[in-house]
């Protein structure tokens, strides 16, 4: 070491008395462990939790999502249209998917229909029957009554339900 | 003319590495004890290193917790290829040097007092009643000089000062903690001696 440097070298020693405040080592572990163990919780959360943390911390991922959901909705109801109007474009006595559907949910759940003839689905209007614009599409879809329906409706008659 | 220059004094003697790798092992297991433990072997040397970088206590605080809590998220990438002393030690440095490189030069010295200890130096003591152009100045004083001058470093210089000179580790310590070879931290000591040597002309003659 050069001798220049013996004044500086005793100069910078000085900075080993510099001290932090009497007591500030005793409770610095703890501060670290406390800090690490504030974070413990989060990382045990569920995917759920993290999924709803992520939108608290980035809100605009809530309106890609809101977005997504919209637009996946928006594309379900076209594309329920659509079928709609392939189902009444359909010719009369056609038989199709749906017919196998109402055939075997008949099956599955005891009831049977009745076979489908253009003759049978024009019934005159009587107590019980309900019009056209009110039924409820889930449940005829389901069980097959609204082929007849369809159908109906482009005969201009009404069913009986 | 100075007594002789003492050496500096060695960190206290490294704790024995079977104990150590144990206290890895379980902390990189999760046991916040063993952490714990290794927190408090390590936390005045980290501490230390970081104040002498800044000049400013509530960022070495900050920096020393955080450089902590990095080390025990980061402990399972940990393989033991260097001591976890060394591998802390980079951790804090890195943070250190991030943080001031974005602070730039807005220093703001924020210093702890000299311990009871630095007024019966007999060497510090003899630096301030010796005949100076600047004899009036205390140890206070000479202390706020001497942080001002180091802040004037560039951090790589900083950091071999402190390691070296103020902490007293060896250039074969410092090559592994920064990673560089031993010629180029003897080079960078020499340099940054030269540096605070003309910082500090009026304080040393």
């Amino acid at each position: 070491m050069p001798e220049d440097f013996d004044k500086l070298v005793v100069l910078l020693r000085m900075k080993r008395h510099e001290q932090p405040p009497p007591g500030y080592f005793a409770g610095f572990s703890r501060r670290v462990i406390a800090q690490l163990e504030a974070q413990q919780p989060a990382r045990s959360l569920s995917w759920w939790r993290k999924f709803l943390a992520d939108f608290d911390a980035k809100p605009i991922l809530v309106g890609a999502y809101s977005v997504a959901v919209c637009g996946s909705l928006l594309y379900g109801i076209t594309l329920l249209n659509g079928t709609r109007d392939d189902f009444q474009n359909l010719p009369l006595g056609q038989s199709t998917w749906s017919d196998s559907l109402s055939a075997s949910a008949g099956v599955g759940s005891g009831m049977s229909l009745p076979p489908f003839s253009h003759a049978t689905a024009a019934f005159p209007l009587t107590e019980g029957s309900v019009v056209l614009g009110e039924m409820p599409n889930a449940n005829a879809l389901f069980d097959g009554s609204l082929l007849k329906v369809q159908r109906a409706k482009a005969g201009n008659t009404l069913l009986n339900w | 003319m100075l007594a002789t220059i003492k050496e500096a004094p060695k960190p206290s003697a490294p704790p024995p590495p079977v104990e150590e790798r144990k206290l890895v092992r379980l902390a990189q297991a999760g046991d916040l004890s063993a952490f714990d433990e290794l927190v408090q072997r390590y936390q005045e040397r980290i501490y230390a290193a970081i104040y002498h970088m800044t000049s400013n206590h509530e960022d070495a605080h900050d920096l020393a917790q955080e450089s902590f809590i990095k080390a025990f998220q980061a402990l399972k990438s940990f393989k033991g290829d260097a001591s976890f002393f060394t591998w802390v030690y980079r951790i804090a440095i890195n943070k250190t040097i991030n943080f001031l490189k974005q602070r730039k030069n807005r220093t703001h010295l924020s210093l702890n007092d000299l311990d009871f200890n630095a007024e019966h130096d007999p060497d510090l003591v003899a630096l301030v009643s010796e005949k100076t152009p600047r004899r009036e100045v205390n140890l206070a004083e000479l202390q706020e000089k001497l942080n001002e001058a180091m802040q004037k470093l560039s951090e790589d210089h900083r950091l071999v000062v402190t390691l070296h000179d103020v902490q007293g580790l060896s250039h074969e310590e410092i090559s592994k903690i920064m990673d560089c070879n031993a010629g180029t931290v003897r080079s960078r000591l020499f340099y940054a001696r030269q540096q605070l040597q003309a910082h500090l002309s009026d304080y040393l003659k």
